[in-house]
């Protein structure tokens, strides 16, 4: 037999009384001052032990009696047992030997998760994606980038028209390819591949290039970019690392909201370089069996960094893609294999 | 003398959460979200929150959270089942986006009286609850009406109004047992805080402009250069001495209008003729809020815990009740059911409803 002395609260007014409870195997005998009461096992409910606060006995009659850590308390969470998983948790969380094993699973679990599940769900959910609806996707983008950022080309028609059906002759599948042309100011030299297929380039872009072989170097590394879905994947990716941050953090509270964001941006970033590197390697593939070299996409990279820098004007190619460095030296030496 | 016999009839909350116990529980929630892919949310955050109650006491006894895991459970897996239909369909077709915000504009009052009455009815202290009354139609007035077009159609100048309003609603709305809170605050009050900040605005920029000139003044400027590289070099480095201030300015200003609307606010809360009184310090919080910054970034989150049981100590520390008389006198109130639906897409779409 256990005797826990506590505090009795009626659950009709928020008096509190001093009480005792005499715990036998099969009963509960509660006293107070004025009362008495005895309760069966299943009349009383104990709530799942955490740490130390008060162990709460919620009674049928709506009472309460409530308890501080005292020698007993042990046995009656054992005989009151709610379950192998609420013990398992309460040791788990009170036991640095526990702890410090959880916090490494933890962490590990956390990378995988990142490094590999998340990419692979999304790329598994991409290639479900019927194409009609990323036609869509890819006009709607369209008509946004020519509505906010662009203008109509200013290259002649017949500089459009020529390297458009030099890029498309590449390709074996041409008809699922659209390849424009706009003047962006505020884009500066860029090329963007857009879901369904629509490739644009900026006058810029354009002018940038000493050799048209460098301009069908960034049209393979964008081809790379649709056909493997890069944007749909990234979406989702992005979709699924916010939805991931905030389950992981909706315990913490909104004070950490700043703390949350650096991580979620950091992640997208990451993701972003992992697809540039994904595209210039089949780019380089591409080029090699078109019998252009490699070192072309790599020179015009260079040049890019060169006139824009690391600045904030390029933050739409630059900053998202790996070092500008890393990438010319896998071009230039894919080459000379 | 007479002071002594003012101050010894207040009494103090008390939070005796400890950094390193609350990390136990935290790091087995973050494992435990992580493998039951999120279903094991709830049962983290009943548990977080039984461990924050249990740890405050008031006159020795201590707060209670009583909700219960499955109720969360429902209400999370709708919340988790619409933030994706959300994200994945705006980025199909961006237009949505639209419907979206109309919807949730609608939705957005009824969220806040369900979670309010959620949060209130599971709250508990001397085994009697909370209990929040609020319904929609006020809370669509407050929180859409003056909280969104007011506020836009007034260029903010209605600002402090309307937090006085909606801090009004939820807190009138507010019981323990069957005793209401009431709300003192006046409007006058709100204002007094925001003019203040006004003021504080004006000497840092007063302050960010003549430290910026006077680095421009003094740098040496290289003769080689053309008029406009000269510009460009001076309003960079102008910018290294004003871009930092701007920042300290920034974090006053959020410290010093959560200290004093927090304190204005707690102070003016009476229940049953007993009232409270909040001494939070704005420079006490900014040094709260900048090393807990410090710490979870340095600690790549580890601190977490640790930073919020910090944070939590010091609000209860500043908080005081004031009693009129006996405490044990207060009247449980009946009981209704709330589900966790509210609460539930409050926390994933990430709104917080503070008082």
């Amino acid at each position: 037999m256990v005797e826990l002395q506590g505090q009795y609260f009626d659950g009709q007014t928020s008096e509190g009384k001093p009480a005792k409870l005499l715990c036998t195997s099969s009963s509960f005998e509660l006293q107070t001052a004025d009362n008495y009461h005895c309760y069966t096992l299943d009349e009383i409910k104990l709530q799942p032990r955490l740490a130390n606060i008060n162990a709460r006995f919620e009674l049928n009659d709506g009472a309460v009696f409530e308890a501080a850590d005292q020698p007993g308390l042990d046995d009656i969470y054992k005989q009151l047992h709610q379950g192998a998983l609420h013990q398992f948790i309460h040791k788990l969380e009170n036991n640095l030997v526990y702890i410090v094993p959880t916090l490494v699973v933890a962490v590990v679990v956390m990378w995988a998760l990142i490094q590999f599940g998340i990419p692979q769900f999304a790329k598994s959910v991409a290639y479900q994606i019927p194409v009609e609806y990323e036609s869509r996707m890819g006009k709607e983008s369209l008509a946004i980038i020519d509505k906010a950022f662009c203008k109509p080309s200013k290259l002649t028609a017949g500089r459009q028209a020529f390297l458009r059906s030099k890029m498309l002759t590449m390709l074996g599948n041409p008809d699922a390819y659209q390849v424009e042309f706009r003047y962006c100011e505020a884009i500066g030299a860029n090329a963007l591949a857009l879901p369904s297929g629509i490739i644009i380039f900026t006058d810029d872009m354009v002018n940038l290039a000493k050799h048209d072989e460098e301009l069908l170097g960034v049209f393979a590394h964008e081809v790379a970019h649709v056909d493997n879905r890069h944007t749909l994947r990234h979406i989702l990716q992005d979709s699924i690392t916010g939805l991931l941050i905030v389950v992981l953090t909706g315990d913490v509270g909104s004070a950490s909201s700043i703390a949350a964001a650096v991580p979620t941006v950091l992640l997208q970033t990451k993701f972003s370089r992992d697809f540039e590197r994904e595209a210039d390697i089949q780019a380089a593939g591409f080029m090699v069996k078109h019998n252009l070299r490699p070192v072309h996409l790599a020179n015009i990279l260079e040049r890019l960094e060169k006139e824009y820098g690391d600045g904030e004007e390029s933050s739409g190619f630059l900053s998202t893609h790996p070092l500008t460095k890393e990438r010319v030296k896998y071009l230039t030496n894919y080459n000379n294999k | 003398m007479e002071q002594q016999a003012v101050a010894q009839t207040k009494i103090p909350f008390d939070f005796q959460g400890r950094g390193g116990e609350y990390f136990g529980i935290w790091i087995v929630n973050l494992l435990l979200t992580i493998i039951t892919v999120g279903i094991y949310t709830p049962w983290a955050k009943v548990r977080t929150k039984r461990y924050f109650y249990g740890k405050t006491f008031l006159n020795n006894t201590n707060f209670s959270y009583l909700a219960d895991p499955i109720a969360i459970l429902k209400g999370w897996l709708i919340a988790v089942a619409v933030f994706i239909v959300y994200s994945v369909s705006t980025n199909f077709v961006p237009v949505l986006e639209l419907l979206f915000m109309i919807l949730f504009v609608l939705v957005l009052p009824l969220l806040v009286v369900r979670s309010m009455a959620f949060r209130a009815r599971n709250s508990a202290w001397q085994n009697i609850r909370f209990d929040f009354k609020g319904r929609y139609g006020e809370a669509f007035k407050v929180f859409i009406l003056w909280g969104v077009f007011a506020n836009i159609l007034s260029l903010g100048l209605l600002f402090p109004y309307v937090q006085y309003r909606q801090t009004r609603f939820l807190l009138e709305n507010s019981g323990y047992g069957k005793s209401d809170f009431e709300f003192k605050a006046k409007t006058a009050d709100f204002y007094i805080i925001y003019l203040i900040v006004l003021g504080i605005m004006t000497l840092f920029s007063i302050l960010m402009v003549a430290a910026g000139a006077g680095v421009g003044a003094m740098m040496e400027v290289s003769a080689t250069l053309t008029p406009e590289e000269r510009y460009n070099q001076i309003a960079v480095n102008s910018q290294m001495v004003m871009v930092p201030l701007m920042m300290l300015m920034y974090f006053f200003i959020f410290a010093y209008v959560q200290s004093r609307v927090g304190n204005l606010v707690w102070s003016n809360v009476k229940i049953k003729e007993n009232g409270m009184e909040s001494t939070m310090r704005a420079r006490d919080l900014m040094w709260i809020y900048f090393t807990n910054i410090l710490a979870i970034t340095l600690s790549f989150g580890l601190l977490v815990p640790w930073a919020r049981v910090r944070a939590t100590r010091y609000r209860f520390d500043k908080l005081q009740l004031i009693p009129a008389g006996n405490l044990d006198q207060f009247v449980q109130a009946e009981r209704n059911h709330v589900n966790a639906l509210g609460e539930e897409m409050g926390d994933v779409f990430d709104i917080d409803i503070g008082i």
